[in-house]
């Protein structure tokens, strides 16, 4: 039977000098991460970066490793706090979605439910969804994104964009009701 | 008040993986990194890891072996070379080191137990030098402040001990 390593295991065989669990490590993150900021950055060129920035830095960093957490949440939240460095150091710096004293679901904007279009099929659709969360608030945005990327809880997920679960639980509602709105779907049990 | 419920209901569905807007967006296309990127990537953790850690792993226990080690030997020496007597005669007569007759044997100057100490003190009893030889028992009898003489070895020295 073979048993697969944990990725906190990983990461401490890394730690101790073993580049072939990084290897092991980086594959299983490679794509997930990359497709979080490929859809969270407005530019692939910004995502490439910041996504070559993350591993550097988990490199440089190795040493301080502890397992207080798990790897995921270890990984993600070194990226979210790499996009918050980005968008401190844009024009208008940190997005005011980030704060959590906003109330963004009092500004859901109610315009283009595309009722007409609730049949959109194939790649209509995906490329909508695409636009959809471009347009997404990047607080909102982040939290679909880690949730759909990751699979983590609504808890975790508070703990990698440093908020409350409230907050977190609240943002992704809104990225939810925004992309049901714009799809013109609806999600039934 | 309906609506806020079925909201709540949605987010319940989809945070448990039932929802619509999930299977669509995991048919999203997906980018790659670079191969740049990768290779960039590997390369700065095969370079980083190599050197560092695995020294630091035998290193360590091995540091904390040399530093126990060092530290007994030095503890040991420290026991077995420092006799109590020695520290007694600088303390009791600061100054007079230079008055030591020269004959004596450095070594012995250094370490003397009181036996090799009386015997050379003897010498100089013998060879006349009476002068040297009271001055240097005053020495010894600091030194020793209780020590007996054996009067079949030292006898002749007992005119010194007042």
């Amino acid at each position: 039977m073979h048993d697969i390593v944990s990725d906190e295991n990983l990461m401490l065989q890394y730690k101790d000098g073993d580049t072939r669990a990084f290897e092991t490590l980086y594959a299983r993150y490679r794509q997930p991460l990359f497709r979080y900021l490929q859809h969270q950055c407005s530019s692939a060129a910004i995502a490439e970066e910041l996504f070559q920035d993350i591993w550097l830095n988990l490199i440089r960093t190795r040493e301080r490793y502890q397992v207080s957490a798990s790897f995921k949440t270890f990984i993600y939240h070194m990226a979210h706090n790499r996009l918050i460095d980005h968008y401190r150091k844009q024009k208008h710096g940190i997005p005011a979605s980030y704060d959590e004293h906003e109330d963004i679901l009092n500004q859901t904007n109610s315009a283009n439910p595309v009722s007409a279009e609730r049949q959109v099929q194939g790649e209509q659709q995906l490329a909508r969804l695409h636009a959809a969360i471009a347009e997404l608030p990047e607080a909102q945005r982040e939290a679909f994104l880690l949730k759909e990327n990751t699979g983590l809880s609504v808890e975790q997920i508070a703990e990698i964009t440093g908020v409350n679960a409230e907050t977190a639980k609240s943002r992704i509602r809104y990225a939810l009701n925004k992309l049901r709105q714009s799809l013109g779907i609806e999600d039934h049990d | 008040m309906t609506k806020q419920h079925d909201q709540n209901k949605q987010l319940d569905d989809y945070l448990h993986g039932k929802s619509g807007i999930s299977k669509l967006y995991q048919q999203l296309t997906a980018g790659e990194p670079d191969a740049k990127t990768d290779a960039t990537i590997l390369a700065a953790s095969r370079h980083t890891a190599i050197i560092k850690p695995r020294i630091l792993r035998w290193m360590i226990p091995a540091a904390i072996a040399a530093i126990l080690v060092l530290g007994v030997s030095l503890f040991w020496e420290q026991q077995h070379r420092t006799p109590a007597p020695d520290n007694a005669m600088e303390s009791a007569a600061p100054g007079q080191q230079g008055s030591f007759p020269q004959q004596l044997d450095r070594t012995l100057h250094d370490n003397p137990t009181a036996d090799q100490w009386l015997e050379q003190i003897q010498k100089l009893h013998t060879a006349g030098k009476t002068e040297q030889a009271a001055t240097e028992f005053k020495k010894f009898r600091l030194a020793y402040p209780a020590y007996t003489l054996d009067r079949h070895r030292f006898g002749e020295l007992q005119q010194y001990d007042k």
